[in-house]
């Protein structure tokens, strides 16, 4: 305390000295025009100074012990947040995905050489399309299904935070095998793009909002059995369109449109409901 | 120093209240939190820890409200559920090292931090078993070890001794008390001795309400005199079991040694007892039906 003291009385002493010189009375300017002058003069005294070694070390020791008790606060990147995620999501899910692909290749080349029609090709698309929908779902349902959620909702990337990425990154690599199947279908029969994909569409969003309604009613390892379950008879749903191939016609676009639409719309109500009751934690807590 | 406000916490489901205008103010040290089963231990964590929503009141971190705080306040947590779930086919390691990445721990530190901790918590060896093959308290040791990978300010530890042998128990307790310096902990159970040995406040729930609270000597000192041993006949035994809350009972030479927990002296001959944690905890969570019981809160 006393050192302090002195080292602060010896500051002022300067202080004054320096003050004096430049006619500064109490520590105020008087001749604000040599400010400029003062200053320069100040920086010439300090630089005269030599600092004293011994204390500097100590200083500059105290500084390091400081930091090193400072915890680091790292706040990963979006991309590195998806990166994480890509490396922890399923090898099934992924081994599913591949399968769908490799499925939807082969029955489109062999569609082709039998030189099908439309109805031929929709037929295995519409489920290929559903199935789809409810694998995206599956990966969703682990969290839950495993017990995870709870702990993964205290965590810094939450869960609501995991969910979204992974429809993302689920949702991107069905529209890209979507884009695929309509593509050939369309390049093999001639007709519109934006036909083939509304019908590919229908099944896609309708099997989504069948598995997030599922998410929401089933919880624990009862989710992942209803995911399965309702995998089967959604396909079988698909396959209903292909059964009366006049509903595939012209006059019942607007059907189909109609159905898009108000699947969408559920869909995005479903959604919003699960991710508040994550955020609630109805959905998260077991008991 | 770091300060949890807890005001008037409630939680309700339809019209069942599950807590009840819970209200304390904790710092650092080890809190244990005592209860009876269903009394709203393990709703209150999960609203401290910001999974469950408040039906009422609010939880503030140093003046700020952990709902608000969001992310940040989710960073400097560590949570062990008490229904601890994993997956099953990742190893000990992968399964830290994933939630190494979701506390959003750097790899470089987080790979060191993920081999420091198995070997805390003695899975150093099985570290590249799958989850799926380990034993119950193998699980929850490897719970305890998530729980402190972000090296975490606010520690929120549900049962965390459940399924664990006396041996582990004890490796437990020492990894807490030598935590529990600059952090807050609170630990969830109804194994009295757990609490016992680490907590440095003791906090009883009650139907979801906070029913008391303090220091261990605290909270025995209010029992002196209320803890009575003495000897019956074998035959007497089961009639005074019915009428007095009895922490123990043991056959000796001399009859069967009571030790009752009441207000009054249960019977001539009976000596008091220096009370401990075990008689408080039967003193406050008597049945209510008990006849000749007084459940008033004694706080």
């Amino acid at each position: 305390m006393q050192e302090k003291s002195g080292e602060a009385r010896k500051g002022r002493e300067i202080g004054r000295k320096v003050g004096k010189k430049d006619g500064m009375v109490a520590g105020r300017d008087v001749h604000a025009g040599q400010e400029g002058g003062m200053v320069r003069r100040l920086r010439a005294y300090a630089a005269g100074l030599v600092p004293d070694a011994g204390k500097k070390q100590a200083a500059l020791e105290a500084v390091r012990r400081e930091t090193e008790k400072k915890k680091v606060r790292y706040t990963p990147s979006f991309p590195e947040v998806v990166g994480i995620q890509l490396q922890y999501m399923s090898p099934v899910f992924w081994g599913t995905q591949g399968a769908v692909l490799a499925a939807v290749l082969l029955l489109l080349c062999g569609t082709a050489l039998r030189q099908g029609g439309l109805t031929d090709y929709l037929w295995w698309g519409s489920m290929a399309a559903a199935w789809m929908g409810q694998m995206a779902c599956g990966e969703l349902v682990r969290h839950l299904a495993g017990g995870m959620a709870e702990l993964e909702q205290s965590c810094y990337i939450n869960l609501p935070q995991m969910w979204t990425i992974r429809m993302i990154l689920a949702g991107s690599v069905d529209m890209l095998i979507l884009c695929i199947c309509c593509g050939g279908i369309a390049w093999n029969t001639g007709s519109s793009l934006l036909q083939v994909g509304l019908y590919l569409l229908v099944p896609f969003v309708l099997s989504n909002l069948c598995g997030f309604t599922l998410l929401e009613i089933m919880r624990g390892s009862r989710g992942r059995y209803g995911q399965a379950a309702s995998a089967v008879w959604i396909a079988v749903l698909a396959l209903v369109p292909g059964v009366a191939p006049v509903l595939y016609g012209t006059g019942f676009l607007w059907l189909w449109v109609t159905a898009l639409v108000l699947g969408a719309v559920l869909l995005a109500g479903e959604l919003r409901r699960c991710y508040r009751k994550i955020e609630r934690g109805e959905a998260v807590c077991w008991n | 120093m770091l300060e949890l406000t807890l005001d008037q916490v409630t939680k309700q489901y339809g019209r069942r209240t599950v807590v009840d205008g819970f209200s304390c103010t904790l710092t650092h040290g080890v809190y244990g939190l005592l209860g009876n089963n269903g009394a709203g231990k393990t709703t209150l964590l999960r609203m401290v820890c910001g999974i469950l929503e408040l039906s009422g009141g609010e939880i503030l971190l140093d003046g700020c409200n952990i709902r608000r705080m969001g992310a940040e306040y989710r960073r400097m947590l560590g949570y062990l559920p008490q229904n601890f779930g994993y997956y099953p086919e990742f190893t000990a390691r992968r399964f830290l090292l994933y939630m190494a990445a979701l506390k959003a721990i750097p790899k470089d530190l987080a790979e060191a931090k993920v081999e420091e901790l198995l070997e805390l918590v003695g899975l150093a060896t099985e570290k590249n078993h799958k989850v799926k093959g380990f034993s119950g308290g193998m699980v929850r040791r490897l719970g305890v070890a998530q729980a402190l990978l972000n090296d975490p300010e606010v520690l929120i530890l549900d049962e965390p001794t459940a399924g664990l042998d006396p041996k582990e128990r004890i490796r437990f307790r020492n990894i807490i008390s030598a935590l529990s310096r600059d952090r807050l902990v609170i630990l969830s159970t109804h194994i009295v001795s757990d609490v016992e040995y680490i907590a440095d406040q003791i906090l009883l729930m009650r139907d979801g309400r906070l029913y008391g609270s303090g220091s261990m000597e605290g909270l025995t000192v209010g029992l002196r005199g209320k803890v009575w041993e003495c000897y019956v006949k074998p035959e007497q035994a089961e009639d005074y079991q019915s009428r007095f809350s009895v922490s123990n009972l043991r056959n000796t030479d001399k009859g069967v040694r009571l030790r009752i927990v009441s207000d009054g002296c249960p019977l001539e001959g009976a000596v008091p007892a220096d009370p401990d944690l075990e008689d408080v905890y039967l003193y406050y969570f008597r049945e209510q039906s008990s006849p000749g019981v007084d459940t008033r809160s004694p706080f």
